[in-house]
């Protein structure tokens, strides 16, 4: 890498380049990059307020024109701010492996702007390394050393080049180079002159303030400089190798200098460059041997794929792992609402923490059937440990089996099916009156033809209505007239499967003992009825005449017939019930409110009950006024 | 979390390739049960067979990366169980996957006859983009072969499917045709080589979802 700075002092450059040849010139080999900065590249008007100047062109050709006659070359970048200019050039069969260049400049004159003090830095990667170059123009005159220190801290801590790597410090190597302006202290130009004719630099380069200050620790932390062996290049007289006649006279100074940070670095000369005479500044190159890193496309493939292989072993294996003990959950014949609960051992054999959660199919609404209950439905299971979870059915509905199919779901891992299934036997409850009304036998009894033929009304009506509530109801009215508390107080559970599958199988003449699982059951049988006693198309209309009976009348002739019968069959009885209320304590609205809300259900189970009240109130007309007439017609 | 690790990648790449670009697809295995479809996935993601694989109750899924020329391809595996019970859960899994395996069994024609229809099921009901390949595996029975190569063939390019015959047992054609899936995949066009502006494109916070399977991302 040749690395060049030289204060130009708005020069332009020479016609004859010969001079430029032999500075960017100093090794047979051509160098791989050429980094060249200079200072001071135009010092007119337009330069300092506008950054504008044609000078940079004609350097940039300058430049072109010189460099090593054994190689082509092509721009890597170039920045400039007012005077401070870099170029970057690499040999271009390199130049496929340059990539990610940027650059970036401070300056730390009026405004960080408009002045011709600052850095300027051209940043890129080279196969696998990255470089930073910066030139610097630092303030002037002997006594600014703490100005020099500030712009050069300035610059160092403001390049920014807004992607990785980012600031300057970040680059795998850094050359620094530019007119750093720093003086010699405590000689005066005699003294160095002097020192300089006898070829004593060292005793100057002791006091040299850049060394001073950059001992201090102030500036160019971790840099290191090749060994100064050419005489100072500040200040000659333009187009001659003395210094400075003037008035002013000022000291000799290596203004010019070039530093370098990083691995893999060998600097092989540090020199200035006497014959180029334009510039009250003599030109100074170095040459390193640098190091860059190149990725070897094979290895790193492999590495790649090595890597990825061993990520996607550790993803697979860190994969949430469970077994479950039974995949298919068989239950026992199902009846209308005698629950049966089993559990399933979910076991984490996983490396990890497993949360688990039984999610839905397809479109579903919800993540099992309504039968169906799941506990827990989600939770955490460790690594090592099991979870039960608890498959509960209970059966409201006429099904002749149960089956669904559960997504057991394990976050960020597998889902595992379960099936669960199971035969239901039928029961009166949850048929529909019209069925029940054409049932010769008890409903176990049937065979499949009866059963299809009563379900869709092909068979004869036999009753008037159901067997089954005449057996419940008639039961009360032998046994529970004057029974207290009769619909409020609940029965055993056991007592109500007898009567249930007395009534399903015909078996018992005595349903019950019990006059409250009996009443139990009459309003459990009402309440799940294929559909409600009351049909749903009706309630809206039985809900505005409520208030009146002879409405409520016309309404009920637009029943069913069988409906209608069970109706008034029910009501019949109720204000039968009414006649003995001295003794069970019963009252007509308490009666509507309870029966009303189970002949005028709706459909859907688990909603709330719209209409409450009025549906009470329709209920106590029929309950208050005289049926007679009504069932009359019935008789017909 | 992939956001990161792609970003990461894509400043440590290596100038001038282009491998920091990951994409990631969703990919289902459908056929019907015990035609090798959790033998493929197990040879293709561990390099392992068994005599006795366990049946699939449920849908398995493992991760697998293949590298390209110049992509990383991760693939999401689901290995779906082939129960005919199991059927009309099938579309949880083939809806929003980028590629299907649809497997039959060379030794028996209604392997065939089902894959048939499950390539129908995607043609009609997934995604429209879905590559699908056909796998008519356990090659090395070719002796008790019932369904003949040139018959799937044809079936096959009647129907633009990949297809190959394949083997879990002895590993023929298995990582091959889950490459032939990755090369046939869409992907983002590729980075340009080397340029002074050859930087990867930054994705902005948010970018891409996690888990947003099919998206390519440099
Ligand atoms: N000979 C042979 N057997 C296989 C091959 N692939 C799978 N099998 C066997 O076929 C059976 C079913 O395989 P499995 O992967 O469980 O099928 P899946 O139900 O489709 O997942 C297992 O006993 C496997 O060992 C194959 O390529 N060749
Ligand atoms: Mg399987």
């Amino acid at each position: 890498i040749f690395v060049g700075t030289w204060n130009v002092n708005g020069k332009a450059p020479p016609t004859d380049v010969e001079n430029l040849k032999r500075w960017l010139n100093c090794s047979d080999e051509p160098p791989d990059i050429y980094a060249i900065g200079f200072q001071e590249l135009d010092l007119s008007k337009e330069a300092f307020i506008f950054n504008e100047t044609v000078r940079e062109a004609e350097w940039q050709k300058a430049l072109e024109w010189s460099t090593h006659p054994k190689a082509k070359y092509r721009l890597v970048g170039i920045v400039r701010l007012v005077g401070i200019q870099l170029a970057v050039m690499i040999n271009y069969t390199h130049f496929e492996h340059v990539s990610n260049v940027a650059v970036d400049y401070v300056g730390t004159g009026i405004l960080g702007k408009m002045g011709n003090k600052g850095g300027v830095a051209v940043s890129f990667q080279l196969h696998n390394t990255t470089l930073c170059f910066v030139n610097c123009h630092l303030a002037a005159h002997v006594e600014e050393v703490e100005r020099r220190n500030q712009d050069y801290n300035d610059i160092n801590t403001k390049i920014n080049f807004k992607r990785h790597p980012q600031a300057i410090k970040d680059h795998d190597q850094i050359y620094w180079l530019g007119d750093m302006n720093y003086r010699i202290r405590r000689l005066d130009t005699h003294e160095v002159k002097k020192h300089i004719a006898m070829g004593d630099l060292n005793t100057i380069l002791c006091h040299d303030q850049l060394n001073q200050e950059k001992e201090r620790g102030k500036i160019l932390a971790g840099f290191e400089e090749g060994d100064i062996n050419f005489q100072p290049t500040y200040k000659y007289d333009v187009n001659s190798d003395r210094y400075d006649s003037s008035e002013k006279a000022r000291a000799p100074a290596w203004t010019d200098r070039i530093f370098f940070k990083g691995k893999g670095i060998y600097q092989q000369l540090y020199r200035s460059f006497m014959e180029l005479k334009i510039s009250d500044h003599k030109p100074v190159n170095a040459l390193f041997r640098s190091e860059i890193g190149i990725v070897n496309r094979e290895k790193y493939r492999r590495i790649h794929e090595d890597l990825l292989k061993s990520m996607d072993k550790l993803e697979n294996e860190f994969l949430p792992q469970v077994t479950i003990d039974s995949t298919d959950v068989v239950f026992d014949t199902v009846k209308f609402r005698e629950p049966q609960a089993k559990d399933i051992i979910v076991a984490n054999t996983g490396m990890v923490p497993v949360d688990f959660k039984f999610i839905q199919k397809n479109d579903e609404k919800s993540y099992c059937k309504e039968w169906l209950r799941i506990t827990p439905f989600c939770g955490r299971i460790n690594p090592g440990e099991k979870s039960d979870i608890r498959l509960e059915i209970n059966l409201e509905q006429a099904l002749q089996s149960l089956d669904d199919i559960l997504v057991l779901h394990l976050e960020g891992g597998k889902d595992l099916f379960i099936t669960v299934s199971a035969k239901c036997q039928r029961s009166c409850f949850t048929m529909s009156v019209s069925t029940l009304c054409r049932c010769p036998v008890p409903i176990l009894n049937l065979t499949p033809e009866q059963l299809k033929h009563a379900e869709n009304g092909q068979s004869q009506v036999l009753y008037s209505v159901p067997r089954e509530l005449w057996l419940l109801i008639d039961f009360l009215y032998r046994k529970a007239l004057k029974t207290r508390d009769l619909f409020e107080s609940s029965a055993l559970h056991e007592e109500m499967k007898k009567i249930r599958e007395c009534l399903d199988s015909g078996t018992l003449d005595q349903i019950s003992d019990s006059p409250y699982a009996v009443a139990e059951s009459l309003l459990i049988f009402l309440s799940f009825t294929k559909d409600p006693v009351v049909p749903y198309h009706l309630h809206k209309r039985c809900i505005e005449a409520c208030e009146s009976f002879a409405q409520c009348k016309e309404i009920l002739e637009q029943f069913h017939k069988l409906e209608r019968n069970v109706f008034l069959y029910v009501c019949m009885f109720l204000q039968d019930l009414l006649k003995y209320s001295v003794d069970n304590g019963l009252d007509c609205h308490g009666l509507s409110i309870i029966f009303g809300d189970i002949l005028m259900r709706t459909p859907m189970r688990n909603t709330p009950k719209p209409h409450c009240r009025k549906k009470t109130r329709f209920i106590e007309q029929f309950l208050t006024n005289d049926l007679s007439d009504l069932i009359q017609v019935n008789k017909q | 979390m992939e956001n990161m690790a792609t970003r990461t990648q894509t400043a440590q790449r290596p100038n001038g390739s282009a491998q920091g670009k990951i994409c990631q697809f969703k990919l289902v295995l459908l056929g019907e049960s015990a035609v090798g479809k959790s033998s493929l996935v197990l040879r293709f993601v561990k390099g392992q067979f068994h005599e006795y694989q366990e049946s699939t109750i449920g849908a398995a899924f493992l991760t697998q990366t293949v590298c390209l020329d110049d992509t990383t391809v991760k693939f999401e595996i689901w290995d779906t169980a082939g129960q005919e019970r199991y059927h009309s859960l099938a579309p949880m899994y083939y809806r929003g996957a980028q590629a299907a395996i649809v497997v039959y069994d060379i030794t028996n024609q209604d392997t065939f006859g089902r894959a048939k229809t499950w390539v129908k099921e995607l043609q009609r009901q997934a995604s429209p983009n879905i590559v699908i390949a056909l796998a008519g595996n356990k090659q090395d029975l070719a002796n008790k072969r019932m369904v003949e190569f040139e018959e799937a063939q044809n079936y096959a390019d009647e129907n633009t499917l990949l297809f190959m015959e394949t083997s879990a047992k002895t590993a023929m054609n298995v990582n091959d045709i889950f490459l032939a899936i990755a090369k046939k995949l869409p992907r983002n066009e590729q980075a340009s080589g080397a340029s002074a502006s050859g930087q990867g494109r930054r994705l902005a916070e948010g970018d891409t979802g996690a888990r947003a399977a099919g998206s390519c991302c440099k």
